[in-house]
């Protein structure tokens, strides 16, 4: 079929080349390009990543300290309390830090002990419960060991008092007050506060969409805070707490657990904690394959792009030189008048102009050719023309020697009068063309000469239309056709011959005709008369074939002879010219 | 041609900067909110503190794997016929995943059943379903809990003693292993004498009563193994008003806020605790991987632990005792 042969010439074509090229070129230029701003993406968002991650926990550490900061502030000023209040138990102090211990949500108690345990004021005024075994808590013992220095607890459950079991982190500092009667006593002052500051403070962190945040204990690792305590506590959920201990601030990664994820550190001040914020690598590569399938994207948009820019530049550049084949191909079938229009000087341009000049001068030369040729017939014919008159002179001097010899001289006359004035019309000032009257009166003295030479074998009679008259005609075109009329259809005849020569305008044709009633042709010669079958019979259709091609030349293919005859009864032979009024170039 | 090729690229890179720097703009992570899935947890009665600590645990794996958790159940751990009902509405409702702690072993078989042929995956918490179609259960070893607890009796009445059980539910599966359990701990103990083996269901007031009644009936005992929360509580209560805490050894069943209170009162001298949090959690947990049709363990033993008043608050026992609330 066609297809497989059109998308043959398709790949073939200049279009093609170029818009195959320019795609594949644009699209790995892309292609490489898409492949380092994917890289160089992917770093860039693991460094922000990081970098984000960082800022965020170092806000949380910042914050987080402030806390601790006012914590201290609360612990100090309850210290104060109580330090300056003298003897216990004590009504304004009890008020006092009443209005402390109701002012803020997050604490739990608010206690003081002595060294054995034995509690002396306390917050909330519940009563305590049983085998506390308090003085075994850490909070306690590190109070103890470590006196005037304020120490916080890992969370632990406060069970002092009877009501609720709280999560609490303790404060706590061993004190020495003054008693009443002056003895200095140690006693161990409490606050334990609750998660939910701190909880509060996690839960702003946002690091993306899974990302938290927990604290550590600096010294053991223990977990301080963690938005899935209760799923650490029950060992459902494990922090690779042993790697972030290593660092004091900074960032890692870490696959403990079985997923990618960055790990960011800042330490606390004061308190010996550390912020661990935990992000999850998956989000980044959500990023990441955003960024493909943008790119990816991208890609397509541009080979469509560059498909249609490459598609218009290829016809716009290929379409002058397809232009330039079609006239060529034009060419080629003979059409010579063609100009391609030349819009641009470019390549292209140049070529179309030589293209033109080319064409016309091959139009040129075809012109000058058919000149010659033509000019090259002409001269042949004149040549045939000029070697009538020597054949017909020779038999007419015959003549006029004979009848000279017979003393016929009025006959002479008439005959050598006839002679002169039929080669003063045949030479006629070098003209071509004559007048019909002129050609007629050529013939009349033709034929008065001929007449006299066969002994009025025949006799004639020469008419004419008015209007026929003044047309130009061809000259001596009559004189051979009459000439086979006596020749061949007169002479050969028994009986007396009559030829009537007569000449008139058919529409709009002159039409000049010469009718005799001698033998006629036989119909087989008679068709091969006017073609180049005839060229090889005997010399007797040379006259009437030159007449009929000098016409043709001169006029065209519709002039010319045209015969008809029949055996025993006579020939007419018309010709046929175009009407060319007197005056008018042919 | 060159120039073309120039004008060319310069137009993609002028068409190329725009596109990038709109990348840059609008290439933050959109979280893509899928539907959610949604998983029901029926349990045996959802007033109890017990299961509280289950709907905590729950609650945190909803939360971790991103389904909606609705928390429903019997408001008595004797109820069958609520939960049947329950599980048949929540099947009808097309639920994704069910997890269930029946109070019966065999009469929530049927409804299990029916569940697994709507093709939702059914997790069992606490009490086992005599159902092959059980896709998981999430649970503790009772009779070995059972034993344990025996074992903590005898070392706290020094191997002799005349005993009562104070036992929740008849018929609860649960409740007969840790029966069975105690009794074959005690099988070569002969002065491990248990007189008498009561039910008291779900009210602890009632167990109260219950072991009023036992201790009218059959005068000085050294000894009660009340086998859960409910009837811990109703047996301390009780002990507590008569004077006998402390005297009569008190073994008890689970970790309930009540519960702790009387253990640290030294009223309770023991208490076996399941891990209601972690059965909370592996039961959601279990349930989400069982939906997304991957393979999971037919059995998780959760553990138990015997706690006392003088480990109680052990950092380790703290974190497994104690839910952490903010």
């Amino acid at each position: 079929m066609r297809g497989p042969k059109i998308r043959l010439y398709r790949f073939k074509s200049i279009q093609f080349l170029i818009a195959a090229s320019f795609t594949v070129m644009t699209v790995l230029v892309v292609f490489f390009v898409s492949i380092v701003l994917y890289n160089k993406f992917n770093r860039m968002s693991e460094n922000n990543t990081s970098l984000g991650n960082q800022q965020v926990i170092y806000q949380v550490a910042s914050n987080l300290e402030y806390y601790i900061r006012s914590m201290t502030a609360i612990f100090s000023s309850v210290e104060n309390q109580i330090k300056s209040s003298g003897e216990l138990p004590n009504d304004l102090l009890n008020e006092r830090l009443d209005t402390i211990f109701h002012t803020r949500e997050d604490l739990v108690t608010i206690a003081l002990f002595t060294e054995a345990g034995q509690r002396m004021t306390a917050l909330p005024s519940a009563d305590m419960r049983s085998n506390t075994h308090l003085t075994s808590q850490n909070w306690f013992r590190s109070a103890i060991e470590n006196p005037n220095h304020l120490s916080f607890s890992v969370p632990h459950v406060q069970n002092l008092f009877k009501g609720e079991y709280k999560w609490v982190v303790s404060m706590s500092k061993g004190i020495k007050l003054k008693t009443a009667n002056g003895e200095e006593i140690n006693a161990v002052l409490l606050v334990d506060a609750n998660f939910k500051l701190i909880d509060d403070l996690s839960r702003s962190v946002k690091l993306g969409q899974k990302g938290y945040a927990y604290i550590i204990d600096d010294s053991a690792g223990n977990i301080i805070y963690h938005p899935q305590q209760q799923l650490i506590y029950a060992g459902l959920k494990y922090e690779n707490v042993e790697q972030a201990l290593k660092y004091t601030f900074g960032s890692y990664f870490d696959d403990s657990t079985g997923v990618d994820r960055l790990i960011t550190i800042q330490t606390v001040n004061n308190v010996g904690w550390k912020i661990v914020g935990v992000s999850y690598m998956d989000e980044i590569v959500t990023t990441r394959k955003e960024i493909s399938t943008f790119l990816l994207w991208l890609l397509l948009a541009v080979m469509a792009f560059v498909l249609l820019i490459t598609l218009y530049m290829s016809a716009k550049i290929s379409q002058p030189i397809k232009r330039l084949e079609k006239s060529m191909q034009m060419v080629e079938r003979g059409n010579f008048d063609i100009h391609i229009p030349i819009r641009r000087d470019d390549e292209v341009g140049r070529l179309s102009r030589r293209f033109n000049l080319m064409v016309n001068r091959i139009r040129e030369l075809m012109k000058q050719n058919i000149h010659e040729q033509e000019a090259k017939r002409k001269s042949e014919l004149e040549v045939l023309q000029s070697q009538i008159h020597p054949h017909f002179l020779y038999n007419t001097l015959n003549s006029v020697v004979r009848l000279a010899g017979t003393g016929k001289n009025e006959d002479v006359i008439t005959m050598i009068t006839s002679l002169s004035r039929f080669f003063r019309i045949s030479l006629s000032k070098g003209e071509r063309f004559i007048s019909v009257a002129d050609e007629l009166e050529h013939i009349r003295n033709y034929l008065i000469i001929q007449k006299m030479r066969y002994k009025n074998k025949f006799e004639y009679a020469i008419e004419a239309e008015e209007e026929a008259l003044a047309c130009k005609t061809l000259k001596l075109v009559l004189q051979p056709l009459v000439e086979n009329s006596i020749y061949h259809g007169i002479e050969p005849s028994a009986e007396d011959g009559f030829i009537r020569i007569s000449a008139k305008v058919v529409d709009e044709k002159l039409c000049l005709q010469i009718k005799d009633n001698g033998l006629g042709i036989a119909p087989d010669k008679l068709r091969d008369l006017l073609t180049d079958l005839g060229r090889n019979g005997e010399g007797s259709g040379i006259g009437l074939r030159n007449v009929h091609e000098r016409i043709r030349l001169n006029y065209g293919e519709e002039y010319g002879l045209q015969i008809e005859s029949e055996r025993e009864e006579g020939t007419i032979v018309s010709v046929w010219l175009p009407c060319v009024q007197e005056g008018v170039e042919s | 041609m060159k120039r073309s090729i120039a004008t060319l690229s310069g137009i993609l890179t002028f068409l190329l900067i725009p596109l990038l720097v709109s990348c840059a703009r609008g290439g933050e992570i959109h979280p893509v909110p899928d539907q959610q899935k949604e998983v029901a947890l029926i349990v045996k009665n959802k007033e109890g503190e017990f299961w509280n600590t289950v709907k905590m645990g729950a609650e945190a794996a909803a939360k971790e794997f991103n389904v909606r958790l609705i928390f429903d159940g019997a408001t008595n751990e004797s109820d069958a016929d609520t939960q049947i009902e329950l599980v048949n509405k929540y099947v009808a409702y097309g639920t994704d995943g069910l997890i269930l702690a029946a109070n019966d072993y065999k009469k929530l078989a049927s409804s299990v059943d029916k569940a697994d042929k709507s093709g939702i995956p059914i997790v069992t918490i606490e009490s086992e379903v005599n159902s092959p179609k059980v896709t998981s259960f999430i649970g503790i070893d009772n009779y070995e809990a059972g034993r344990q607890a025996a074992m903590k009796m005898m070392e706290l009445t020094h191997y002799k003693g005349r005993f009562i059980i104070l036992n929740f539910v008849k018929g609860s599966r649960n409740a007969e292993q840790r029966e069975q359990g105690i009794r074959d701990e005690w099988a070569n103990a002969p002065d491990m004498q248990v007189l008498e083996s009561v039910y008291c269901s779900s009210d602890s007031s009632r167990c109260g009563e219950v072991t009023k009644e036992m201790l009218d009936k059959h005068g000085s005992i050294d000894g009660i193994l009340a086998l859960n929360a409910v009837a811990s509580i109703g047996a301390a209560e009780q002990l507590r008003n008569m004077q006998q805490d402390g005297v009569i050894k008190l073994v008890a069943f689970d970790n309930t806020p009540e519960e702790l209170e009387w253990l640290q009162e030294g009223v309770i001298q023991a208490t076996v605790i399941q891990n209601p949090f972690s059965m909370g959690y592996l039961g959601v947990k279990t349930a989400v991987e069982a939906m997304g049709k991957q393979s999971v363990a037919k059995k998780i033993d959760t553990g138990t632990k015997v706690i006392d008043a003088e480990n109680m608050f052990w950092s380790d026992n703290q974190k497994m005792l104690f839910p952490f609330v903010q």
